[in-house]
């Protein structure tokens, strides 16, 4: 590992675990300085002291990103600690309340469909609204990238309003990479597939489940919330200068449908 | 038979300066709206649906995030409700058109609403006449 992002800046919600926090330790690890943005200090805070403690620069800013208020504030708190915003990486996701499937009634659809709204889609917005222009401010260093999903590409029977949000995201990732392009800033999104703690959970209760991804994966594996973290790391970096609006599926080969 | 053509605004915005009731006009309201359609569609028992939008080249462009978001998760959520009901024999495809007032070939959407098309589900048309 290299300080390829040394000297720069980078926002990461839902970094308080799983593939949030794996992004949180990648871009410390190659020199960034990271705000880890987790709705729960008791999530948020143990990570950005880990992060210190093997010697990065990290501060934990709790931030509800359905809160526009509290999104601003989290981006004047990086701006203030480390003098702007240069990567941004938007992972939060709350799932709905219920199982997300056709046939719901209107007042189920709204359970299911408003927390990954508001935290997948709405939150977008509030970082735009309020990181938008430092990320132009640094140039053909800004990068936005946020975490899809295949199922927003293919759409799913068994998940159809997440696969709804996550085409969501997928769709204003191009759009945004045209619009904020003339400034240098690239926007792409990822497509991942780790065993975060949900899945495990999965596995435990099913393990048919870990049998089937496997089966179907090329690489033969479930991967891990690190190894995407460094496909992160990758869009983050000049390296990944000149790819934006794209969809990065990093899934071990489960999908290869593109 | 039903054709659910949701109705999307075309005004370029910069997404960060984008307000509230734009993003719930462009995003939440056609999504939410075109979900309801597809579902009632198939509880009236309709076995073709047909969903009409505006093409990807047309919205996926600066100044208009917010409508290709709306646009593509209708797009997905027609797909998904083409894997959920196909084993009804009920068939979900989706026609892209160039702009917000452009029609459909009527060959297509014949085709799409006819007996013909009964193995075709889950597919999104191109279609700028």
């Amino acid at each position: 590992v290299t300080a390829a992002l040394a000297g720069r800046s980078a926002i990461v919600t839902g970094a308080g675990s799983g593939i949030g926090e794996a992004v949180a330790r990648e871009l410390a690890a190659r020199g960034a300085s990271v705000v880890v943005a987790s709705r729960r200090a008791d999530n948020g805070e143990p990570v950005a002291a880990s992060i210190r403690a093997g010697g990065g620069v990290a501060v934990c800013v709790p931030t509800d990103v359905t809160d526009p208020r509290a999104v601003e504030d989290c981006v004047a708190a990086t701006i203030d600690s480390y003098g702007g915003v240069d990567i941004v990486v938007h992972n939060a996701l709350k799932s709905g309340d219920g199982a997300d499937t056709h046939g719901l009634t209107a007042a189920d659809v709204g359970r299911v469909w408003e927390p990954m709204s508001r935290t997948s889609m709405w939150a977008l917005l509030y970082l735009a609204r309020s990181a938008g222009s430092a990320l132009r401010a640094s140039g053909s260093r800004g990068r936005l990238v946020v975490t899809s999903s295949a199922a927003g590409i293919t759409g799913t029977p068994y998940r159809p309003l997440y696969a709804a949000v996550k085409a969501g995201q997928r769709a204003l990732v191009k759009a945004l990479a045209r619009e904020w392009g003339p400034a240098g800033v690239t926007v792409n999104a990822i497509a991942p597939l780790a065993a975060t703690s949900g899945l495990l959970e999965a596995f435990e209760r099913t393990p048919a489940v870990r049998e089937s991804i496997e089966a179907r994966s090329a690489l033969g594996r479930v991967g891990t919330p690190a190894d995407v973290a460094a496909v992160v790391a990758f869009l983050a970096s000049d390296d990944a200068r000149y790819l934006t609006g794209q969809t990065l599926v990093c899934d071990g080969g489960w999908f290869t449908g593109l | 038979v039903t054709v659910i053509r949701p109705r999307f605004a075309i005004e370029p915005t910069p997404f960060d300066t984008l307000g509230d009731d734009g993003f719930h006009d462009a995003w939440e309201r056609p999504v939410l709206d075109a979900v309801a359609a597809i579902a009632a569609a198939v509880d009236a028992g309709d076995r073709r649906i047909v969903v009409v939008l505006p093409a990807a080249s047309t919205v996926e462009m600066a100044g208009l995030a917010h409508v290709a978001a709306g646009v593509e998760a209708v797009r997905i959520a027609a797909l998904s409700a083409a894997a959920a009901h196909a084993a009804l024999g009920i068939t979900v495809n989706v026609v892209t058109v160039a702009s917000v007032d452009s029609d459909p070939d009527p060959a297509v959407l014949g085709f799409l609403t006819g007996d013909a098309s009964a193995a075709v589900t889950g597919q999104t048309i191109v279609s700028s006449s």
